[in-house]
């Protein structure tokens, strides 16, 4: 029997692909769809808390705000008129179509619009991103693989040379809510054994990191959602794919991903690993010693962790490993395809988007610690256990935020030994009567 | 008449014959005193051009162009014998969807209370065949359309879209669709076409309610943009439809048909293709003989 999706974790292709191109500095979206997909794509982009109710006006995003007639008549000379008038606002850059449910459906020729720009000496390329096509990680997944492997026909400024720089795939903007500061610390991890990270999304990325793409040494794919722009960058001019499970959550994962890096390029310096694997030793040994008391008083948790699979599954299996906590259950919001490999770090690995379903294999679990987004803390309250936020922070997550090597752990082990049981408002209420 | 007019949805594949076959009922309806309107729902937009003799005519979609709320004036002619004609249009072909056109169109001729206002006896909507999406639906769904008729041939690919409409009768029957009046047999010319109706009708538990056999009138009166009860109405073509007609529009048994499945109408194909050349087979052999 179906029934309704509560608290759904994520939008859809179009929200996502709308979010990945929002966060590329000299891109431009244009949705040609309907006028809500666009104004709830402005919710959407605002983060996973972006939604405050209805607004008086229409989205600031470019878009052709379909009315019946298209439908009935076709929306492609609306398309055309768009792509004019947004280049004539915004002329330089790259204007990505982000095509959504209505064209999809009534077959919309939205290429022969885009090549008609293109000819004309303009940056433009379409992304077929219907909603009903899959999840917001989809949409990140087919705007970034449409980019790369049309990066030749974007007609970009040329890339200036970059050795040993590496593509980072798989983190969604907004999405993954620590994004931000996930890759930039990604991007100083590299730095430090002498790679240049191609983060493409906030201040080190935008339209240069673009046409940079194929001529990165490596692909690194953190998630499911990087894995088709990698091979198509693959494919395209031959950039290796270096793919590892989640975000580096601790020195451990940090050593782990540089040895495949270094596997396959030739261009890390070995001495600069050592250097800077001693120095996120010594961090994150910093940290635990920091907080060694608090954690002991914790003790072996329970532990359910529900969270995206760039950063739910990494902080499992630190929890695991590197604590020896008992992990009960590890719920992947983002519903990733294929196997996650992290069994061995949780009793049960289950796929869900639906809040409700969310809520289920947690109580299903019976833990006696939950680390999860902000939502689940009345959950935690109604169990009676601590509770560790990490998502739905706000703004401040994506730039502060994030679990990344040793800087990660040291944040993480402030939330658990922060964490405390919340208090049930009703019962609070009602003691008081 | 009765104040509240009786709507009936009439399909077939395209090029079956519907318009000439609907039009011929309204120029019938009409000839005997009935206020009859006529609505094409087809983006082709030529249903009615055999009733206005091809006088040009802006269809209801040409409106929605322009965004403009046209008049009951704009949008419609009086054709032969008052019939009002209507077009819905839609878009050229591949693009746009011109199954939400035909809703979109039957949503602003409700919108100008066309029949409030032309107080019609009778609404027929001459609908683009295989029912592909729901948009062609729209006619048949609640509170439109109160019987449903298909105009078929013994051209398999026009048993199958009758069976389509059979199929989607009866999925919108349950929620107050129209029901199937029957099958309307046409271009019935070779000895065999008309068993074959009648054994596909009694399948699919429903009934021919017409015969409409092939005819030169009818390609002769189209020819000068006439119906035949137009063109020649004392020919034996125009009983026909006039017989038709009252049947039509009469009281009958309303039915919910029980379409064929995938594999059962392909069987039924097959067992039809050996008898049918199995006929011709032995004809030849004899005649070799």
């Amino acid at each position: 029997m179906s029934r309704p999706l509560v608290g759904f974790h994520d939008g859809c292709a179009l929200h996502g692909a709308l979010a990945t191109v929002a966060a590329i500095e000299g891109v431009t979206p244009l949705v040609h769809s309907t006028p809500g997909c666009a104004l709830r794509g402005a919710f959407a982009t605002a983060g996973a808390q972006g939604f405050r109710g209805a607004p008086i006006h229409l989205s600031p995003i470019s878009s052709t705000n379909l009315a019946e007639k298209h439908i009935v008549f076709g929306g492609a000379s609306r398309l055309r008129e768009q792509i004019k008038n947004t280049l004539s606002v915004l002329p330089r850059g790259l204007l990505v179509v982000i095509t959504g449910c209505p064209t999809e459906m009534i077959g919309d020729d939205v290429p022969a619009m885009v090549r008609e720009a293109v000819t004309q000496g303009e940056s433009v390329i379409d992304v077929g991103a219907a909603g009903f096509l899959g999840s917001a990680h989809g949409g990140y997944e087919r705007v970034l693989a449409a980019l790369a492997a049309r990066v030749d026909e974007l007609r970009l400024p040329a890339a200036p040379a970059a050795p040993g720089l590496v593509n980072i795939f798989g983190v969604v903007p907004r999405y993954d809510e620590t994004w931000a500061s996930d890759l930039d610390e990604i991007s100083r991890l590299l730095a430090a054994v002498g790679l240049v990270a191609n983060p493409i999304f906030g201040p080190g990325g935008g339209l240069s990191s673009l046409a940079a793409l194929p001529k990165a040494v490596a692909s690194l794919v953190l998630s499911p959602w990087g894995l088709a722009p990698a091979e198509a960058l693959k494919a395209k001019a031959g950039v290796p794919i270096v793919a590892v499970e989640g975000l580096p959550v601790g020195a451990d994962a940090v050593q782990d991903l540089l040895r495949r890096l270094a596997a396959a390029t030739s261009l890390i310096d070995d001495a600069a690993v050592e250097r800077l694997l001693i120095s996120e030793r010594r961090f994150e040994d910093f940290a635990l010693d920091e907080t060694l008391l608090a954690l002991s008083r914790l003790g072996r948790r329970r532990v359910a962790i529900a969270g995206n699979s760039v950063i739910a599954g990494p902080i499992a299996r630190f929890l695991v490993t590197n604590l020896g906590w008992d992990g009960r259950a590890l719920v992947l919001t983002d519903e990733p395809t294929g196997d996650s490999g992290l069994s061995a770090f949780a009793g049960r690995v289950i796929s869900t988007a639906d809040g409700a379903a969310v809520k289920a294999a947690i109580r299903d679990a019976e833990p006696d610690f939950l680390i999860a987004g902000a939502r689940y803390g009345a959950l935690a309250g109604e169990l009676a256990i601590p509770f560790a936020p990490i998502a739905d922070l706000g703004g401040r997550a994506a730039l502060s935020g994030g679990f990344t090597g040793a800087r990660g752990v040291a944040r993480l082990l402030a939330a658990l030994t922060a964490a405390q049981t919340p208090v049930v408002e009703t019962k609070r209420a009602a003691a008081r009567a | 008449m009765s104040s509240t007019p009786k709507h009936i949805a009439i399909y077939g594949k395209g090029g079956i014959g519907k318009s000439t076959t609907t039009s011929n009922i309204s120029a019938a309806l009409a000839e005997s005193g009935r206020r009859v309107i006529q609505i094409g729902c087809d983006p082709k937009s030529d249903s009615t051009v055999i009733l206005r003799g091809g006088a040009e005519l802006p269809t209801v979609l040409d409106s929605l162009r322009d965004r403009a709320r046209p008049s009951l004036e704009q949008i419609s002619t009086i054709g032969f014998g008052g019939v009002l004609c209507i077009e819905a249009g839609g878009p050229v072909p591949g693009v746009g969807c011109a199954g939400r056109g035909i809703a979109a169109a039957v949503d602003l001729l409700d919108e100008l209370q066309v029949f409030e206002k032309f107080k019609p006896d009778y609404v027929l909507y001459d609908v683009l065949g295989d029912v592909v999406c729901g948009g062609f639906a729209v006619p048949i769904r609640d509170g439109i359309a109160e019987s449903a008729f298909v105009v078929a041939s013994s051209d398999f690919m026009a048993v199958f879209a009758a069976n389509n409409l059979f199929k989607a009768i009866d999925k919108y029957a349950a929620t107050g669709g129209a029901r199937l009046g029957g099958v309307i047999a046409n271009s019935i010319q070779t000895p065999y076409a008309r068993e074959l109706l009648d054994d596909f009708a009694a399948r699919t538990g429903t009934e021919i309610v017409g015969y409409v056999p092939r005819s030169q009138a009818v390609a002769q009166s189209e020819l000068y943009g006439q119906t035949v009860i137009e063109a020649q109405p004392y020919s034996e073509q125009a009983e026909i439809y006039r017989a038709l007609a009252r049947r039509v529009v009469g009281d009958h048994e309303t039915r919910l048909p029980r379409p064929l499945n995938g594999p059962e109408l392909k069987d039924w194909a097959r067992s039809w293709g050996d008898r049918i050349f199995g006929v011709e087979r032995d004809a030849n052999n004899e005649a070799r003989l």
